[in-house]
């Protein structure tokens, strides 16, 4: 009988990503339900001193292969290494991220496992025993309630939906043989190119602030960059801005360009197209700065500010920077 | 003439020895045919025989090549359509005079030249047929006339030849190269010199028979009378002797023309009228559907046997006049997009593909009934590695190459088979164009919006569903622009309150109305977009819709010309046909004067794809106090915005 409620924990650099806390909470809370323990498999390589950290979230048991072929991330290396491990302790429910390399990890396991999975989910519980998982359709427009029946559970959770909850757990941390065969893997990383000096990637941010045509300039953006540094968010763009070669193109934000959904997104000088609304319409909260009232991005706005951007924008930089003094 | 009489009886005298062995006099006027050529005609008719069977054997190489490869498609129907088309296009060449300079200097070669065939044809009659029945017709006024139009003729052609290497090599527009580099090749020099030398041959030659037998009359040919000037102090032993040699220099030159023609860009002279006569005949724009989704194990076009063997044969008849370019809003705003290049690497592709399964059919052939011929397998992919992926992408269907073509080409339908093949068989294409795909299909519109806030822009308007009243004269399918983007959104409400302003009884879909599909098709995602058709086809009937009209030139377009494929037959209209009735029948005047400057910007799928050029400037002129100015690229030269073919969500 499968039991246990186990976890993939995401680590970059030796560092654990935030969905790892997220992920070891929420699998805590089903644990309790089921009376079974927690347990997480954490892959890479020279990892051995964090496996620990994964014990203040509520994990029981921590698997590790400390493996330079697990280092960087590959998805044939880790989803070999993480079935063989599943397959032997035979977990009831495995939970991974809904996060990039989360998303590519857990299909890739779902076929080699051969059960089911919901995947994005934004609430998982269990019902009867069972792992029932509530996931979004339809662009959000309803929710689907997933339920699988083969073991073990799997579900992959939308990153910044589910809280990190601190416990006090010191785990056993237990290594394993991944059993990779060299010549076996078709993915060799040559070499990784980083982008931007240690900034956060629009995708994951958790806060934005964006410039558009009202910023008037490229050399006006050093106020958003201040706002952005204060308040710890990554500086988008809209496709005017960028267009006009004020912003690479990476940083733009919309249709044709990212699609974001941090918990706080700051329009600075973007009169909201469709096209940048499509991009950022997702996001928890809106503030818009903008100097005309009939802007249309004040229609999504949750805050709104008729104003000039320069003019706000040091002024809310010095207040923030006040409040955190 | 009274001049060139007077002066010419002394030389008349002086050249009598000659002229006593020909029967021809002043009243009696001609010139013997093979002057000075008597018994070169046996070796003439040799190489004739050998340069029209080096061509044939050209062309039958070429004919395989043109059949080895494609899917079928039927170009042949409605041979009436055909013929006008060939004579209009091919014959008259009216596609080509749309440019003015390049297509006069182009008549100039072509048509003149071709006279000047027929004129060595009349020589030929009369010397074979004419004489030997003792009816001879090269001969008094007639003769006179003929010389004057043959001399003007040949001085067309030089001109034309003149233009074209002034053009070509001295003042090189963008169109003859790709990127500020020119690319001609040698065939481009080698074709026009022999024009030329054929012409100029043709008058040395004239000069000297007319310096040694200087007939009066031959002032007529002028050109060759001047010439003859050069030549004097020349005797005529040594003058006869030149010619001679000139004459065999001519006609190995005109010989070696006709041989040369399908192994260069003279093939041309073929292909581009034949594909004027198969050009076609569907509403400008229109792309064959897919039907067989259920069974195809690959989609659009990967390979170029995935093309069908018209579209092959298209890039043959191309003679990289580079008018496509010109006007390309891909190629013009720096992208590797041209479509001039895009149809001659099709083209290279041919001739590199072609000749393997040319073989392979004959191997298989030899090898007996049932051993189907074994292709090889190309060692490169069309899409990809012939035409790379940031061409194929770049394309904003505009349609300004297929308007412009002298050759009546098709780009933009290959350019979509292809998309299709990398959307449909290789799930392979921009991110943001998947984002785009999958709000169509949750939400049926491109931003993603929930499809229940689709009809938002019209409350409090008082305009009525189908489903509340569908006993209306007009669907007003309002589109994804029209119901969601904020400009857009005005746009309905105002038309609206015109329909209703001149108690025009229409209706929208509200709700149930879905994206038409166009940036689907045109992006390559034909089931897609057949899903979405098939869906407002379905409410659409339902309702028993007749007439519909639309605001978005793209939703008009394919409502118009999509739709019917898929059993949507509609009468659609675009709004300013609406709208310009409207004000001509008086049902609205305009009244509120509109100050300033104004201009129309003439929409792709509204111009080009619909002929619709008149109706938005009529009712902009019936506008109280504006002024209108046109812009440089207008009409049916109107620059591109950049959003068609899906561009609008692409980066």
């Amino acid at each position: 009988m499968a039991k246990g409620v186990w976890i993939v924990a995401e680590q970059r650099y030796g560092a654990y990503r935030k969905i790892s806390f997220e992920l070891a909470s929420t699998a805590r809370k089903l644990a309790d339900q089921l009376g079974e323990e927690v347990g997480a498999v954490l892959l890479g390589s020279g990892i051995e001193g964090i496996a620990g950290e994964l014990g203040k979230y509520g994990v029981d048991k921590v698997y590790i292969a400390d493996n330079a072929l697990l280092e960087p991330y590959t998805t044939d290396a880790h989803a070999a290494a993480v079935a063989r491990l599943v397959k032997e302790k035979d977990p009831s429910i495995l939970l991974l991220g809904a996060s990039v390399q989360g998303k590519d990890l857990s299909a890739r396991l779902v076929g080699k496992l051969a059960t089911g999975m919901a995947t994005d989910c934004v609430d998982v519980k269990i019902v009867d025993g069972k792992l029932l998982a509530l996931r979004p359709m339809y662009a959000g427009k309803c929710y689907g309630e997933v339920v699988t029946s083969s073991f073990p559970q799997m579900a992959s959770l939308r990153p910044n939906v589910f809280p990190a909850v601190e416990n006090s757990k010191t785990p056993e941390v237990i290594k394993f043989d991944p059993g990779l065969d060299p010549g076996q893997l078709k993915t060799k990383v040559l070499e990784v190119q980083k982008d931007t000096a240690g900034k956060v990637d629009l995708t994951e941010a958790n806060i934005i602030v964006s410039g558009g045509r009202g910023m008037k300039g490229p050399e006006n953006y050093v106020i958003i960059e201040e706002l952005a540094d204060v308040i710890g968010a990554t500086v988008g763009a809209s496709r005017a801005a960028v267009d006009a070669g004020w912003r690479p193109q990476k940083d733009q934000v919309g249709q044709t360009g990212k699609v974001v959904s941090p918990n706080l997104y700051i329009a600075c000088g973007i009169s909201g197209a469709i096209q940048h609304l499509a991009g950022m319409g997702t996001s928890k909260y809106i503030v818009a700065i903008n100097k005309d009232p009939d802007a249309p991005i004040f229609a999504r706005a949750d805050y709104g500010i008729v104003d000039d951007l320069f003019k706000i924008v040091p002024e809310l930089t010095k207040e923030v920077k006040k409040l955190l003094a | 003439m009274k001049q060139g009489g007077g002066s010419n009886a002394p030389i008349f005298l002086k050249n009598r020895c000659a002229m006593e062995l020909s029967k021809f006099s002043v009243g009696n006027e001609g010139r013997e045919v093979f002057w000075n050529a008597e018994n070169f005609e046996g070796l003439l008719f040799a190489f004739t025989a050998v340069a029209l069977a080096i061509f044939a054997y050209g062309l039958y190489k070429r004919w395989q090549m043109w059949t080895a490869l494609g899917k079928p498609e039927v170009r042949n129907d409605n041979i009436q359509e055909r013929i006008k088309l060939f004579f209009l296009n091919g014959l008259l060449q009216m596609k080509t005079f749309k440019d003015v300079y390049p297509g006069v200097m182009h008549g100039l070669i072509f048509f003149w030249f071709f006279v000047l065939i027929f004129g060595a044809a009349f020589d030929a009659t009369e010397f074979h047929i004419a004489e030997p029945l003792g009816v001879p017709f090269m001969t008094g006024k007639f003769y006179l006339v003929f010389s004057f139009l043959m001399e003007l003729f040949g001085l067309f052609v030089l001109i034309g030849v003149f233009m074209a290497l002034d053009r070509r090599y001295i003042r090189k527009p963008d169109r003859l190269g790709y990127k500020g580099e020119a690319d001609n090749t040698p065939d481009d020099a080698i074709t026009l010199l022999l024009i030329g030398s054929i012409i100029i041959t043709g008058f040395v030659i004239e000069a000297l028979r007319i310096h040694v037998t200087n007939p009066p009359w031959e002032v007529w040919s002028f050109v060759g009378y001047t010439l003859s000037k050069a030549f004097a102090g020349v005797d005529n032993g040594t003058a006869e002797m030149l010619h001679k040699v000139m004459w065999w220099i001519h006609t190995s030159i005109a010989l070696g023309f006709i041989a040369y023609i399908p192994y260069s860009r003279l093939l041309h002279i073929i292909t581009t009228p034949a594909n004027h006569f198969m050009a076609s005949l569907k509403p400008a724009g229109n792309l064959e559907p897919i039907r067989d989704f259920e069974t195809a194990e690959s989609f659009g076009a990967g390979q170029l046997e995935d093309l069908t063997w018209k579209q092959i044969f298209d890039s043959d008849a191309c003679t990289r006049c580079g008018r496509c370019q010109d006007g390309c809003p891909a190629y013009l705003s720096g992208k590797q997009l041209s479509p001039k290049k895009f149809i001659q690497d099709v083209k290279t592709y041919l001739l590199e593909r072609a000749p393997l399964t040319v073989a392979a059919k004959k191997a298989a052939g030899k090898a007996g009934e049932g051993a189907g011929p074994e292709i090889p397998a190309p060692e490169k992919t069309m899409v990809g590695e012939v035409i790379d992926l940031h061409e194929l992408w770049a394309c904003t269907n505009c349609m300004y190459c297929m308007e412009h073509c002298p050759a009546s080409i098709e780009h933009v339908p290959k350019i979509v088979n292809m998309r299709q093949y990398k959307v449909l068989t290789e799930a392979d294409f921009a991110s943001e164009l998947q984002l785009t795909f999958r709000n169509m299909e949750n939400n049926s519109n491109p931003w993603g919006i929930g499809s229940h806030l689709r009809s938002d822009w019209a409350k409090d308007l008082g305009i009525k569903t189908l489903a509340e009243d569908p006993d209306v004269e007009y669907l007003f399918y309002v589109g994804c622009a029209g119901s969601f983007d904020d400009r857009g959104k005005k746009v309905s409400a105002a038309f609206a309150k015109i329909l209703q302003t001149a108690g025009v009884s229409f209706g929208i879909l509200g709700t149930e109305e879905g994206c038409c599909g166009d940036s689907a098709m045109r992006g390559g995602n034909e089931y897609l977009s057949q899903t979405l058709m098939q869906t407002n086809i379905e409410v659409m009937n339902g309702y028993g819709v007749k007439k519909i009209i639309c605001t978005c030139p793209h939703g008009y377009n394919s409502l118009k010309k999509d739709y019917p494929h898929f059993g949507g037959n509609y009468e659609v209209y675009h709004h300013t046909e609406i709208i310009d009735h409207l004000i001509a029948t008086g049902k609205i005047t305009l009244k509120k004067p509109v100050d300033g400057l104004f201009t129309y910007h003439d929409s792709c799928f509204l111009g080009r794809y619909n002929n619709i050029y008149d109706q938005p400037r009529t009712i902009l002129a019936s506008v109280p106090g504006m002024k209108l100015t046109e812009m440089e690229r207008k009409l049916d030269k109107s620059f591109c915005c950049g959003a068609g073919g899906a561009r609008m969500w692409m980066e």
